[in-house]
């Protein structure tokens, strides 16, 4: 397997990491990670699925937002419209350094959000759409009453938000952002009449409702992206979540 | 100040981002930022990046790179001892440094286990000159162990008691439904706060090992490396470093090694103010000890 890393898009401000298979077989598999704490959380994880999706015979490209992980710019200063945007600038990129017949577009928490946004108006073959934020409300609450129970329990310090910006988990947070995430308000999955894999942890439900064709599975035993209470540590790969996207990945084939 | 990816070590196993100056305005020394315990080379809070791309306005290069088998960087040698592995992959990245970007002097930085692995990698090299050492605990592996469970008890009558229980407006907001907590959460840091491993009660019998621990310290003298230590107030630790180490290193008060705590920060710098602090911090401090330029 050859991997190369890059930087890329408008004015090279995206980071990229490319994985290219011994033998090829067409399909081009895209990651789009979730964002802030959760990027960091999950980067093992998105990196080991990379490999073992390669390892298939699939060319993976996975990337940073802009302000986030490796890319440039800083965090305060992103939005969702700019991520949409590289979701976009990343599959041109990926079209142009590697060859593939199908697109396959696989997201992470928020990032599974931005994939199906993206879906919604542009090609793809099949979406797998891994524990996606379906209510920017709840996300954006979940986080602030993290941010307090560490603060609380003296894991981290409260920071000072002010006019412009919310600090949560270390992270500065602009009201645009912020706004533009509580905007997030999923009711409904379509298929399109593509292959759409839902792979939810248990408490994700509520009221979505799903188009027939799309394959729903619960398959995370913990919220691998947040602080795992169950582990000291927080970094780790969650090998059976894995293998399920692979299964999946290797079904699509 | 720009940035480059790029990949290197036996394999092209390793990746890393260099950012780098302007070239009008280098100075000649250069720093490898390692991984943050398990996070990858962004760091934690992205507190690499944020520090790398300072530190390259202020005319400094700057390579962050993960290690082999932490982030993007894939582990080749199954079974070789993480220091080993470590001290090769620093190895890789100063030959890289010196041969693409012909660079001579090199401090390398690390926070948590990264700087374990920088303090003990400086031990070792002589291709270093300096270490920035953040929130380590520079133990031997058989004695840290002991050593975390008298700093956190220390820790938790310092810390978590005075801020949870002294701080009238933490209850104000707890019983004002201000931090939604379930009865799961508060049992949770109950337990955390509250239910620890047995209390080590005799500190003294820390001394008995004490002068092979602190002996690292005499060899960074010796070799006269540049060491910055820096501390988050709010870190245990602090704690488990005021225990082993400080006492030793104020009796010494060695010139090449200077101690920064910086307050109100937690272990990975999570509030954005404490960043700020460190980073300047950092940066003022290569500033005084490593200012030569290029052209100079």
């Amino acid at each position: 397997m050859d991997i190369r890393s890059f930087y890329f898009g408008e004015n090279n401000n995206l980071y990229g990491i490319l994985s290219f298979p011994n033998s090829s077989n067409d399909i081009g598999v895209l990651i789009c990670p979730s964002i802030a704490d959760e990027s960091l959380r999950c980067h093992r994880t998105i990196s080991v699925l990379q490999r073992k999706i390669a390892d298939l015979g699939c060319c993976v490209f996975k990337f940073d937002y802009y302000g986030c992980g490796d890319s440039l710019g800083e965090y305060e200063d992103a939005s969702i419209m700019q991520w949409m945007h590289d979701i976009e600038s990343s599959v041109a990129e990926f079209g142009k350094r590697a060859s593939f017949k199908r697109l396959v577009i696989i997201g992470l928490r928020i990032g599974a959000t931005f994939a199906y946004r993206y879906a919604l108006s542009k090609h793809f073959d099949s979406l797998i759409l891994i524990a996606p934020v379906l209510n920017g409300k709840t996300y954006l609450m979940d986080l602030r009453r993290q941010h307090k129970i560490e603060s609380i329990t003296g894991v981290i310090q409260y920071a000072k938000s002010n006019s412009q910006y919310e600090s949560l988990m270390g992270h500065k947070y602009s009201k645009q952002l912020l706004q533009e995430i509580e905007g997030i308000s999923i009711t409904h999955i379509d298929s399109h009449d593509k292959n759409v894999c839902i792979l939810e942890d248990k408490r994700s439900g509520g009221n979505i409702s799903y188009a027939s064709a799309c394959v729903r599975k619960t398959i995370m035993k913990e919220r691998f992206w947040q602080q795992c209470t169950m582990y000291e540590i927080n970094d780790i790969v969650p090998y059976e979540d894995i293998d399920a996207v692979v299964q999946y990945v290797q079904a699509v084939i | 100040m720009t940035e480059k990816a790029i990949q290197f070590g036996s394999k092209n196993n390793l990746f890393g981002v260099i950012s780098e100056p302007d070239k009008y305005y280098k100075r000649r020394t250069a720093l490898i930022l390692l991984n943050t315990g398990m996070d990858h080379k962004a760091g934690s809070r992205r507190l690499n990046v944020k520090l790398a791309r300072r530190l390259a306005v202020q005319g400094y290069s700057v390579l962050r790179f993960d290690l082999s088998g932490i982030g993007d960087s894939a582990q080749l040698c199954q079974g070789m001892p993480k220091i080993e592995q470590v001290n090769e992959d620093i190895g890789s990245a100063i030959s890289m440094l010196k041969e693409d970007f012909g660079i001579s002097s090199l401090i390398v930085y690390g926070v948590c286990t990264g700087a374990d692995f920088a303090y003990r990698t400086i031990l070792t090299r002589s291709d270093l000159s300096g270490a920035i050492l953040v929130n380590g605990n520079y133990l031997p592996t058989d004695n840290r162990r002991k050593y975390r469970e008298m700093a956190k008890n220390q820790y938790r009558s310092n810390q978590v008691l005075h801020k949870a229980v002294f701080q009238p407006f933490r209850w104000k907001r707890l019983f004002t439904g201000k931090i939604p907590l379930s009865a799961k959460d508060i049992y949770s840091m109950a337990r955390r706060a509250f239910i620890g491993k047995p209390k080590l009660e005799n500190t003294s019998d820390s001394s008995e090992n004490l002068d092979d621990i602190v002996s690292g310290w005499d060899t960074l003298h010796r070799k006269n490396a540049k060491i910055e230590i820096v501390y988050s107030d709010n870190d245990v630790r602090y704690e488990q470093f005021k225990i082993a180490h400080a006492g030793y290193l104020q009796r010494k008060n060695y010139r090449n090694i200077s101690i920064e705590i910086i307050q109100r920060a937690d272990h990975t710098f999570a509030c954005t103010e404490a960043q700020e602090t460190f980073i300047n911090r950092v940066t003022n401090w290569l500033i005084r000890n490593a200012p030569e330029c290029t052209n100079d």
